[in-house]
């Protein structure tokens, strides 16, 4: 909650740089980073549709749910519209969030062709610009509070994590090891996945990567059993590398993979530059074995928030 | 699949369904003047070309999705993605390495290998926005809806597998909602059984809702009228607790729909019974008028007021489609009203699924869900849902 206020004057500020009058928002990470709000969880790519909106002139954010329940106290009644099949209606609510101001430049985290037309008819006087190029710079570097939201995902992902390796053994196969770290994150109170857990038996070999979402940010591992030592190495050596100033692509490459966590996924180029702050999944795949940890640059280098 | 798989007595022939697909949105490409589609819907994606990629929250799902191009001419579709083993050989597809569409590059880099013509896309990453620019977009809604609203055979049998599979999870954890079980661990029971019984994965956070007995006496509503769904929670439930059910799971992307209402500890009284019964006969007028050539408005028709309402929730509908969207056409009595319910012409392979809500204010309601499947002549049930816990052997 605390971090939900810095957030939303992170992105203002943003905004002002930007010269961005009101973000227009359909991704539910970015949604959920200025509102704090914990809206149903859907798997998958949906279309764009107005469903958080931005004023940075007032600091208004309204949000599309017919209810207050799941979202903080800080966004009044009175900011909360409902669902609609009329796209019309959505974008109207967008305008009235922002009525009595002037806006000239509305930013976007996608669009679709209709929305693009109803968009510009609701803010005549406005040009539609790039929204989620702004919101990913300003989600990139953590607050404090938000590395603690991300540890304590890792540590549900970490022990959920841990009944598949007691489940592990002769005749127990892939589906029933996804079964089990599913069920044991439910128990821990999680229902949302960062994504389906990805498994594969050969053998008495096992390979896991799995990711959980707590309170909507991510805890994200992958290990290998038996014999994960080497790949274990790799991490470990391009972990070791990881430092405030750094270039991804002075990092990521060949076998390794390196993207941001945060309210899941996070997307990085390569010509980044690391912060402290920063968290990062960081991964080798080689083999048909494959081991990965979530880490946090830190001004000296960086902490892996992953254990064993 | 594991042992525990749920057994299918009915054919389903993939290769079959993913060529008729392609045939219809050709078709519909054609009524529309459209000479090139793009696709960064991932339902879509499967709908066009049987490529599927695996399940994951909205953002990984974004940076991971296989992109689809249609052709107007028939050729088999262009799938860009970075797991070329899931996209089935049937329609010869032609299939390329990943487009990031997060980034200029990869939005270029499409926009350069696209065929040349009138293009419609579904969706835009604001990079591929940017690069389509000069190619003015249409909006690829219209040529989609009527593509998808009529299924197959073998599209059905895909909606009719995966509503068996959820209705066995159901089974399964049924035993397991008893005073002190916790939603989220409910929901973990829950995907572990579809996981299990050949599911391809959860499409939603199961919802466990435990209902007040009034509106006012549950959570703030923006509409005046019953909040529904909320999100799931650590909170246990209690002995006489009314639980609306809502989840939906896939198989070959196709989705299921499970609804029904639980008293948790199973003291189903006679106003529980009350409620099960007006929901059935609610349900019963709707499918007496299902058929082909009826509208959407005679659905709404059918199922009139009871006790005093319209017997669904305001913010949502009477009944949607499903198919490799949880919801799409056709849609029948939203807020986009009478005239656009009248529009909808029921037609063979439709698919229905009908969820009225009872509601009784003050003494709590009753919400289930059937989905049907419009034939020659009338329906066929495509969910199996029981009610002898209400005393109704159906």
């Amino acid at each position: 909650m605390a971090s939900t206020a810095e957030h939303l004057t992170r992105t203002r500020a943003a905004m002002a740089d930007a010269g961005v009058d009101v973000l227009v928002l359909g991704r539910e990470g970015n949604a959920r980073y200025v509102s704090g709000a914990n809206r149903l969880w859907l798997a998958g790519t949906r279309p764009f549709a107005p469903s958080c909106v931005v004023v940075g002139d007032t600091g208004a954010v309204h949000l599309l749910s017919v209810t207050d329940d799941g979202v903080p106290p800080e966004i009044p009644t009175t900011s909360l519209y409902p669902i609609s099949w009329n796209p019309l209606n959505l974008v109207t609510a967008a305008a009235n969030a922002a009525a009595g101001t002037t806006v000239r430049s509305v930013g976007v985290d996608g669009i679709s062709p209709l929305f693009a037309t109803l968009l510009r008819g609701v803010f005549p006087d406005a040009e539609l610009v790039d929204g989620e190029s702004l919101l990913r710079a300003v989600r990139r570097v953590k607050t404090r509070d938000d590395v603690s939201a991300i540890r304590a995902a890792v540590a549900v992902a970490e022990a959920a994590f841990q009944a598949v390796v007691a489940t592990a053994g002769p005749g127990v196969s892939a589906t029933t090891l996804s079964g089990v770290f599913a069920q044991r994150m439910g128990e821990l109170g999680v229902t949302t996945p960062a994504f389906a857990p990805v498994i594969t038996v050969t053998g008495d070999r096992v390979a896991a990567r799995v990711g959980v979402l707590r309170d909507g940010w991510a805890g994200v591992l992958a290990r290998t059993w038996p014999d994960g030592e080497t790949l274990a190495g790799s991490v470990a050596t391009a972990v070791g590398a990881l430092r405030p100033g750094v270039r991804l692509s002075e990092v990521a490459g060949d076998a390794v993979t390196v993207h941001g966590v945060g309210l899941g996924h996070e997307e990085l180029a390569g010509t980044d530059i690391l912060e402290a702050g920063m968290v990062l999944f960081v991964g080798v795949e080689r083999d048909g074995g494959w081991w990965g940890d979530t880490v946090l640059v830190t001004d000296a280098g960086a902490e892996v928030l992953t254990s064993g | 699949m594991t042992d525990r798989a749920v057994s299918f007595d009915r054919s389903l022939d993939r290769a079959r369904m993913g060529r008729a697909r392609h045939a219809r949105l050709v078709d519909a490409m054609a009524a529309q003047e459209l000479d090139v589609l793009v696709l960064l819907g991932q339902g879509n994606v499967n709908y066009a070309t049987g490529a599927r990629m695996p399940d994951a929250d909205q953002a990984q799902a974004l940076h991971g999705r296989a992109v689809a191009a249609v052709t107007a001419d028939g050729a088999p579709p262009i799938v860009w993605t970075s797991a070329p083993e899931r996209v089935p050989p049937h329609l010869g597809t032609d299939v390329r390495p990943s487009l990031d569409l997060e980034w200029d590059d990869g939005a270029a880099q499409l926009c350069d290998a696209l065929p040349p013509g009138r293009l419609a896309v579904d969706d835009l990453t604001v990079p591929l926005w940017r690069a389509l620019a000069d190619r003015d977009p249409q909006d690829a809604s219209v040529a989609l809806g009527a593509a998808k609203i009529c299924k197959t055979a073998d599209e059905l049998e895909c909606i009719r597998r995966a509503q068996a599979i959820n209705e066995a999870a159901i089974a399964a954890i049924e035993p397991a909602v008893t005073s002190g079980v916790t939603g989220a661990g409910l929901t973990g029971h829950f995907v572990r059984q579809i996981l299990e019984l050949g599911a391809s994965g959860s499409t939603v956070d199961p919802v466990w809702q435990v209902m007040a007995s009034s509106i006012a006496g549950g959570p703030y509503s923006a509409t005046g009228d019953l909040v529904f769904p909320t999100v799931t929670t650590e909170a246990p439930f209690h002995a006489g607790d009314v639980v609306f059910v809502d989840t939906g799971i896939h198989y070959e992307g196709y989705q299921s729909d499970y609804g029904h209402t639980w008293v948790v500890g199973g003291d189903v009284d006679a106003r529980h019974r009350e409620h099960c019964q007006r929901w059935l006969d609610t349900v019963d007028a709707v499918l007496e008028v299902a058929k082909p050539g009826a509208t959407g408005r005679d659905l709404t028709r059918a199922a009139g007021e009871v006790y005093g309402r319209r017997p669904w929730l305001s913010h949502l509908y009477l009944a949607h489609g499903t198919g490799t969207e949880s919801a799409e056409m056709p849609f029948v009595g939203t807020d986009l009203g009478d005239e656009f319910d009248a529009s909808i012409v029921l037609a063979p392979g439709m698919v229905l699924v009908l969820e009225p809500v009872i509601w009784e204010d003050g003494r709590g309601g009753f919400r289930s869900e059937q989905i049907i499947a419009v034939t020659d002549d009338g329906f066929e049930s495509l969910s199996h849902l029981r009610y002898e816990a209400y005393g109704v052997d159906r």
